[in-house]
This record gives structure tokens, sequence and C-alpha cells, in this order.
């Protein structure tokens, strides 16, 4: 960081092969659109560049990239459309055989569908507890809240998620 | 399959999903960073005394009303010295300034042979 804040292009481009694809991922766990999450991601590193010389290591670089991604999220007050069904992508291949793997690449798209049905701050809450295995208090730092709200917000989501997928478990 | 009979199966499935970095994540990534090689970066931000006011416009990593609070001091600030000019005080307003002038030059014209005023 502190070479990209002296104007280091090359450094900067490093620091972004390196993080983009995770932000990528955040953001379209959020937003549930994989357009506007490559928007959000490129309009981040462009802040992460503008705002480098500022930058202090109080938090770790993660941590701040992690918050901006969120705002940019979140300032952009659209519910959005549930995941096309293709947006979850291909499952592990971990599977012993081809049913197995079929049932693995629905329940993801299942899933990826329920989240996407999600408010967004609950969407929020949801994608940096279990995606960024952060803890209550370091959500409720980037999303400018309380932690009992994010409580709340993991609560009701964990609900809505819960009644979303339970029907089909034992179909 | 889905079996979601309590938080632990719930937690496990979203920490399963959400962990993963799909194929079109990582091409989403590349032409991200294409699209940023592509182009001239924007300038960065310099010294701060320079260029405050437009941090508090563009920064969005703080609450807002420190920024709102702030834009509405410098509002207040230019609205003082535009009533008052730069070069005025503040505390000697015109209305004192009428007041402190040779009111009875203004009203009575001068005697034509002692030229003094009633």
């Amino acid at each position: 960081m502190a070479r990209i804040g002296r104007g280091d292009e090359a450094a900067f481009r490093v620091l972004s092969r390196r993080h983009l694809a995770a932000v990528v991922a955040l953001a379209r766990h959020i937003t549930g659109n994989a357009a506007d999450a490559e928007d959000v991601a490129q309009e981040a590193m462009l802040r992460v560049w503008t705002h480098a010389p500022r930058w202090q290591p109080l938090a770790s670089f993660k941590t701040w990239l992690t918050r901006i991604v969120v705002n940019l999220c979140l300032d952009r007050r659209r519910r959005a459309a549930p995941l096309p069904l293709d947006a979850a992508g291909d499952p592990a291949d971990d599977m012993p055989d081809a049913h197995d793997r079929l049932e693995g690449a629905e329940a993801e798209r299942r899933v990826a569908a329920a989240i996407g049905e999600l408010p967004e701050r609950q969407r929020a809450a949801i994608a940096l507890t279990y995606r960024e295995g952060l803890s209550n208090a370091e959500v409720a730092d980037i999303l400018g809240t309380s932690v009992s709200a994010v409580e709340t917000l993991l609560v009701r989501a964990k609900q809505k998620l819960r009644a979303r997928l339970a029907p089909e478990r034992d179909d | 399959m889905n079996r979601l009979p309590s938080d632990d199966g719930l937690d496990r499935l979203l920490a399963r999903h959400l962990g993963r970095v799909t194929d079109a994540d990582h091409d989403a990534a590349a032409r991200v960073a294409r699209r940023l090689a592509g182009r001239p970066l924007p300038r960065q931000a310099g010294a701060p005394w320079l260029r405050w006011p437009a941090v508090l416009l563009t920064l969005d990593l703080t609450p807002a009303w420190p920024r709102v609070a702030a834009l509405a001091g410098c509002a207040a600030l230019g609205f003082v010295v535009g009533v008052a000019g730069l070069d005025a005080r503040i505390d000697m307003a015109s209305a004192t300034t009428v007041a402190a002038a040779d009111l009875p030059s203004l009203v009575y014209d001068a005697e034509p042979l002692t030229g003094l005023r009633p």
C-alpha cells in the first residue's frame, strides 16, 4: 500500500489481481447481480488507488477493502433481482457419482436463489459473516450499525433462508 | 438432502456456498483487471489541506454526519465572509456606521453668512 500511495501503478495492478476475484464474489453475493458486482469491483479498486496515499494501517487492508465494497453495494440502493440460475457456477467436484453431482448443483442454485431474495443488508450481513468470516462486531463496524442490529439481520436472514430451503429437504 | 434441522446445517451450507469463488467470478475479475490496465488511473488524493473540501464530498468511508456538519460549517463561514467582506469587521455593522455619521450635515444646509449649521 505504501508503494501504491506513492503512485506505483505496477504495485496497484499486482494488488488488484490478488484481491479482485474475492471482491467480485463478495459483491455478487451482496448485490445478487453479476453485472453490478463487476462494476462495484472496478469502482472499489479505483477507490483503493485514489485513496491509497491516505491509507493508514489502523486496520488490515482486507477490512478496509471489504468496507469499501460493502458501502458501494449498499449505495446502489436497489433490490437486486434473484441470482440467475447459472450464476452459481459449478460445484466442487468432490462427489462420487453423477447423481450426487447433479444434486449438489441443484442445491447450490437453490441456496443462491434463496440468498438473492433477501434484502440487501441481510445479504451483506450473511456474506460478511459466512464468506469473510467476520465477527458480529466487525460486521457492525463495516455496516455502520450496532452489534445487536447485526444479530437481528442475521436472525431474520437465517429464518427466511430456513423457510425458503426447508420445504425441499424431504422431497 | 437439504436437511436444515438446526443452525449447524444452515451454517455449513452457507459457509460452503458463500466461501466459493466461482469460475464466473474469476472471469469477471480478469475483465475488470483488463479494464483497469487499459485506462489511465485517476489522480490520487494529495495533501489533505489542499483538497479537503473534495474529500468531504467524495469520501464514503465515514458516517455522513461529520461530513454534513463540516459542509454546513463551511457554508456558514462563507455566508459570514460574503456578508461582511474580508476587509470589514463583522462587529461593525452598517447600522452603527450610519449612527456615527454627522446627521446635521445631512439634514440642514449651512447658513450662507456664517457658514454654521443649526
